[in-house]
């Protein structure tokens, strides 16, 4: 486990302290990257909040330990954010912008970023998928609260039974759908 | 034998019996397919699981990330004002007696500025803390006072609370509680520390308070936003 585990921790408890810390330490570098891409102040403020909930999203179930330092992992996961943004607009990137600022990250710490990243893309890819399947999406979602399942199907108006059934079928129609995605077939593997 | 998913789901929630376990295990141990199959049904339940979870807790996480990004990348906005095509020749003269009076050493350390709060828009959750934001960027700030003090004996700690609530008695010339206010918070770690020296000096310096005025001032770094108010207010005390 890497010692920026901090941060992913401060994210976790809310820590005020190690989350300004955070942004006192990487965003300067992280706007400065982002701006001589030719991206707008406030999309890179964008990009920099939505990849630290990405973090907390990925680390929420406590499981997830850090292999690199916190900053490769985060600079990774704006550049690909950015990137992304940038196909859905009609924003132009700056191929030649400023790396000098990220020389100080090792290059063998690019692969554990690479892992972390690919973890929560693949990740946004499920919930991606789930969120196209209508009433399968609140089945699942009530399925997985913390409350007696027979409780859950009263809700959802439907016998235990056929709750059962039901709950059982959207995840085995959830699951088929992200496995004939190409970029799953590593996750499943 | 086929096994569908509701047997997967079945196996996994330790539902089926001594010997139909057994037997889902045997043809687990040589079925690929049944293997990616099971698999796949936990990973999916336990990433959706965990996204859920994220989902409930995340308001709390952005309101502290929330004033940090305004703070580290998006620039002021202008308020935008319409006039009278009449009105264009006095506003351009107030504004030059504005840059002026801003620029020039000498002028008062009073004509500085700051974000409005956050959170002043709760979508179906208008809490106490939001209306007083919205009181404060109404620029009600009599009021605002009086939501934010009320806030600060019902809830824990708040450095944004404070914050503003020492900029609420600033504006309405109540200097004296003002400064314990932004001196804790200057010597504080929350993200408006920095800020916070600048407050302290101004409330010092209405207060004749010039040694704390002229300590705090020099603490205002150079880029701050406020590090020509806190010159003047340097110049002022010397």
């Amino acid at each position: 486990m890497h010692a920026d585990q901090k941060y992913i921790t401060a994210l976790l408890q809310h820590d005020q302290r190690l989350i300004s810390e955070i942004y006192q330490r990487f965003a300067p570098n992280m706007k400065a990257y982002l701006l001589s891409r030719g991206c707008s102040e406030d999309d890179a403020g964008d990009v920099f909040q939505e990849a630290l909930i990405d973090i907390y999203k990925l680390a929420n179930d406590k499981q997830f330990e850090l292999t690199c330092p916190f900053e490769a992992f985060l600079l990774l996961l704006c550049k690909r954010k950015f990137i992304n943004k940038t196909k859905k607009t009609s924003l132009t990137v700056v191929t030649n912008g400023e790396e000098d600022a990220y020389t100080h990250i090792p290059d063998d710490a690019n692969a554990g970023a690479a892992e972390h990243v690919a973890q929560v893309e693949k990740e946004q890819l499920v919930m991606l998928v789930l969120d196209e399947m209508g009433n399968c999406k609140e089945v699942i979602l009530k399925s997985l609260l913390k409350k007696p399942q027979e409780e859950i199907a009263e809700e959802l108006g439907m016998t235990y039974a056929y709750y059962r059934k039901r709950k059982s079928n959207c995840m085995g129609e959830l699951a088929e759908l992200v496995r004939n995605k190409p970029q799953f077939k590593e996750l499943m593997s | 034998m086929n096994y569908t998913y509701s047997d997967i789901d079945a196996y996994l929630n330790g539902e089926l019996n001594a010997e139909e376990q057994q037997q889902f295990e045997q043809e687990l141990r040589s079925n690929t397919q049944l293997q990616e199959q099971v698999n796949a049904y936990r990973l999916l339940n336990s990433t959706v699981g965990k996204h859920q979870q994220a989902e409930q807790t995340l308001p709390e996480l952005k309101q502290i990330l929330d004033p940090l990004t305004h703070q580290y990348f998006k620039q002021q906005k202008a308020k935008v004002f319409t006039m009278r095509r009449t009105m264009y020749m006095l506003a351009a003269a107030a504004s030059i007696v504005l840059i002026l009076l801003v620029a020039l050493p000498g002028t008062s350390p009073d004509n500085y500025s700051f974000d409005d709060m956050p959170g002043a828009i709760v979508r179906g959750n208008e809490d106490e803390k939001a209306k007083a934001a919205q009181l404060f960027n109404n620029e009600q700030y009599a009021d605002a006072a009086k939501a934010f003090q009320q806030l600060r004996s019902t809830t824990s700690p708040d450095a944004a609370v404070d914050f503003y609530l020492g900029i609420s008695l600033l504006k309405t010339e109540q200097y004296a509680d003002a400064l314990p206010l932004f001196e804790t918070l200057a010597n504080g770690t929350s993200v408006y520390a920095e800020d916070a020296n600048f407050f302290t000096a101004l409330s010092a310096y209405h207060l004749q308070q010039n040694v704390k005025a002229r300590q705090y001032a020099e603490k205002v770094k150079e880029g701050s936003r406020y590090w020509k108010n806190a010159k003047v207010i340097k110049k002022k005390v010397k």
